[in-house]
């Protein structure tokens, strides 16, 4: 045993290796490149994954992902999930409607599922210029859509999110970002498309969530998790011991041209 | 406060508590920058609150609770790994124990911790920024002190408080 002298000395030792890390990249008045932020972050009520990326020069900044409080119910798919390629890849999804009928068609007969929230798929703001004060809100317009749910699969029952919009950008890396973390395996499509891969434990309640995030070469994002949590973000009341989904699935619905 | 005066000001100390609060250097960078990109955009709001950089830190912490954050399951990584040992070897071993111990606890219970030892907070405004019963923190540390291995009754500070 010890005493909090250690945990002291602890503290002081990584405040010495905070202090010799590099300068940070975040400027509020952005130069001369682009200033990737590889972020994920809790939205307010929200799902999916928010990437902030402030630009320079006036150019826009995107967030993803804020639903917000609807409901909405969809009927059980009576396709099944399409196995061919096809060249011309149709634009995201406008709406969260839209969005639904997609994802019914791609599930076919491999699950059902029900919409809690519908919100946006993403929002690109505009970074003001150099030297300019912020005196507001960053100007900001919406893109695409996304909803969560309850997602059912061979009697199991987990929760879902999905998201789709047309911002995203395959020199960003993807769908496991400009550095993507350990727990993000990249793969890549016949089409060009760049896969983030997420298999993810919780750490709390047994928790298992499977993410799948698509870049298409046309900048369209599809992104799911899936999870026999209530929330794939872990949050909530835990549904199953696994996932309504194997990773594998994920990957398949992911990797659809019927998006 | 200019948000450019808030950073100049700031964010040395919101990376030193995030460094403490992660562990992990590029973990505590990344919490920083995505803080600081959000509060930017807040700023005009944020700057009127009567502790700006308590509200900020209160963002760190949410943020490496997050979700996301929450399924990146932090591993040690080679920056808190034990260093060379040289002249004070056994400060430096306990020293470094030390963090990787931390490093170990789950998040609630190392943001805890952190809160109530580096920053000094009592036990309710943890519980007011984790969200949580003072019950709950008071949980929550005992079980981390126990991983940590820190027997509070050897400790001056303690003794000192219970006189």
């Amino acid at each position: 045993m010890t005493d909090l002298r250690s945990l002291d000395a602890a503290f002081a030792e990584l405040e010495r290796r905070a202090d010799d890390l590099p300068p940070g990249q975040f400027t509020p008045q952005p130069k001369s490149r682009l200033v990737p932020i590889a972020a994920a972050v809790a939205v307010v009520a929200g799902l999916a994954v928010t990437a902030t990326t402030l630009l320079p020069e006036g150019e826009p900044a995107v967030q993803v992902g804020s639903p917000t409080a609807t409901s909405a119910s969809t009927q059980p798919p009576t396709s099944p999930p399409p196995t061919s390629p096809s060249a011309v890849k149709p634009p995201a999804a406008e709406t969260p409607e839209d969005l639904a009928d997609r994802f019914r068609a791609v599930l076919g007969d491999t699950a059902t599922f029900t919409i809690s929230e519908t919100g946006f798929g993403t929002s690109i703001s505009t970074a003001p210029p150099p030297g300019q004060k912020i005196t507001g809100p960053l100007p900001t317009r919406y893109a695409g859509a996304s909803f969560i749910g309850t997602l059912t699969a061979g009697g199991v029952t987990g929760g879902f999110d999905l998201l789709m919009h047309p911002e995203g950008k395959l020199a960003n890396g993807g769908g496991c970002g400009v550095e993507p973390p350990p727990e993000c395996r990249v793969a890549n499509l016949p089409d060009g498309s760049i896969l983030g891969i997420w298999d993810m434990r919780l750490e709390t309640k047994g928790g298992i969530t499977y993410g799948v995030d698509r870049v298409r070469p046309d900048g369209v994002v599809v992104g799911i998790h899936v999870s026999n949590i209530s929330s794939p973000k872990g949050n909530g009341t835990k549904l199953a011991p696994r996932p309504p989904l194997t990773l594998d699935q994920v990957i398949a619905i992911i990797s659809s041209d019927r998006w | 406060m200019e948000f450019t005066e808030y950073m100049a000001r700031g964010r040395p100390a919101l990376t030193r508590f995030a460094m403490v609060l992660t562990c992990q250097g590029w973990l505590a960078e990344d919490v920083v920058s995505n803080v600081l990109c959000r509060a930017y955009e807040q700023w005009e709001r944020i700057s009127r609150m009567s502790e700006p950089h308590a509200y900020v830190r209160r963002m760190v912490v949410n943020e490496y609770l997050s979700w996301r954050r929450q399924l990146k399951r932090t591993s040690p990584r080679a920056e808190i790994e034990p260093r060379g040992l040289d002249d004070g070897a056994d400060q430096r071993a306990e020293r470094d124990a030390m963090i990787e111990r931390l490093a170990s606890l789950p998040r609630k219970q190392r943001a805890a911790v952190v809160l109530r030892y580096y920053v000094g907070l009592t036990d309710a405004e943890i519980a007011v920024e984790l969200s949580c019963r003072v019950s709950t923190v008071r949980s929550q540390i005992s079980r981390a002190l126990a991983t940590l291995r820190i027997d509070l009754t050897t400790d001056p500070r303690t003794l000192q408080e219970t006189k």
